[in-house]
């Protein structure tokens, strides 16, 4: 009977939203559960509360140690994997997300249960700048709701609109951008949208060179040499690794826009349902 | 009441899974809350380049920091942290990096043990130093050992 108060306690702690509390719980039943589907079931709970927490790299451990025998019958398995998957790109890692959503749709023939995973792997995929994919999940997604004829079509035209060639994001090209700023200084970050910041990259790139140039010209060797080529070394390559680090930035940010976009339009769906 | 015992077992298991049920807590999947949780995480992943702070910026007109060298400290540090820092391909051993130490250290102690501190700090960080530190330290978000003023009241 102890058992079940504190699986109640949990639960309790759980809806009223002390989470870290309602984790502790949960690792206390764990320890004590002796079949392994309350084992799977807790370890589940466990990972929703580390969810809750904005622990997702937590989750997923807590949620990748639940080992089911039997999966296809398994009614938890869906719900794991999709707090797995889920879990997966809020930790920043979308390709491991599209894997485990990719494994559970392998595992099961029912497509009518991969309703809740599509939006997630469009979102993943939209990550992953596969465009095409992502847009047929999507318009799979609004074939699968329960909406109008009219609802339906409107919604696929609006995908279409949102994957349409001129209002997918551009992105990018981390090496490109590299690539840019090793010719010519600068170049890099105007190519990735930070125009400002590349013309004083260049220009302080110029400066530096013509100092050193002048002071190799006068005889200053030594000087021009290390005070010259030693600074130039340090803004040279730093220019580099901040061209790459504001492409990456910017795709972020492309890609986050592109998602909210989607998620405001399934929010839209599912509120006309 | 002795059939009642006989089945003490499935009534029990009954009674297990109809507290889950009562308790609220089905397994369900929110997706439009989950969603919208998608949508918070990667707008806050999202780093902005914001611009850092004057370091004497709201706080009252005292002659330690209005005076000529704490001014000439605090605006070339502006400078430094906006303008300058991103051009440099070195990266810091410590979190909170050598800069934003320094910041700190001003602000607690003063310019002349803040500057000595951040003198002390320059001068560890650097590859030789970097063998001396203890790897517990390291903070596994950053990657970087910390460091933090409060080691230094």
């Amino acid at each position: 009977m102890n058992k079940k108060a504190d699986a109640a306690n949990a639960d309790s702690l759980f809806n009223s939203g002390n989470y870290f509390e309602a984790s502790i719980e949960y690792e206390y039943l764990i320890f004590r559960a002796e079949q392994p589907e309350n084992l799977n079931l807790f370890k589940y709970k466990k990972a929703l509360c580390y969810k809750k927490l904005n622990d997702f790299n937590r989750a997923i451990n807590e949620l990748q140690s639940a080992y089911f025998e039997n999966p296809k019958e398994d009614t938890l398995y869906r719900f794991v994997c999709y707090e797995q998957s889920l879990c997966f790109y809020l930790n920043g890692e979308p390709q491991k997300a599209l894997w485990k959503i990719d494994e559970y749709f392998h595992l099961n023939a029912d497509s009518s249960l991969f309703f809740d995973f599509l939006p997630i792997r469009a979102i993943c995929l939209n990550e992953t700048f596969q465009w095409d994919e992502a847009r047929k999940c999507l318009l799979a997604f609004v074939q699968m709701q329960d909406l109008t004829t009219e609802n339906k079509t409107e919604l696929e035209h609006l995908i279409h609109e949102l994957y349409h060639k001129k209002n997918v994001p551009k992105i990018r090209s981390v090496k490109k951008a590299e690539l840019f700023s090793r010719i010519i200084p600068g170049t890099g970050q105007i190519y990735a949208g930070m125009t400002g910041e590349g013309i004083v990259n260049f220009l302080i790139n110029a400066s530096i060179l013509a100092f050193t140039a002048h002071q190799a010209y006068n005889g200053f060797y030594i000087t021009g040499y290390l005070a010259g080529l030693g600074f130039f070394n340090k803004t040279y390559h730093g220019g580099i690794k901040r061209a790459e680090a504001i492409a990456l930035q910017k795709n972020k940010e492309l890609i986050a826009n592109l998602n909210s976009r989607i998620i405001a339009l399934i929010s839209t769906g599912s509120n006309s349902n | 009441m002795q059939s009642l015992l006989k089945y003490r077992k499935t009534i029990n298991t009954g009674l297990f899974l109809l507290l889950f049920a009562v308790s609220g807590f089905a397994q369900s999947i929110n997706l439009n809350s989950d969603l919208m949780l998608v949508d918070s995480v990667s707008r806050q992943q999202i780093h902005h380049h914001e611009k850092r702070d004057f370091i004497f910026k709201n706080q009252p007109k005292t002659i330690f920091n209005s005076n000529p060298v704490s001014l000439l400290y605090g605006s070339s540090l502006y400078i430094y942290q906006n303008f300058i820092t991103q051009h440099f391909s070195a990266s810091c051993l410590y979190n909170p990096t050598c800069s934003e130490f320094s910041k700190h250290a001003v602000k607690e102690f003063g310019i002349f043990k803040g500057g000595l501190l951040t003198f002390d700090r320059l001068n560890r960080c650097n590859r030789i130093a970097a063998t001396d530190l203890d790897i517990a330290t390291i903070d596994l978000k950053t990657h970087r050992f910390d460091d933090s003023i409060t080691k230094y009241k």
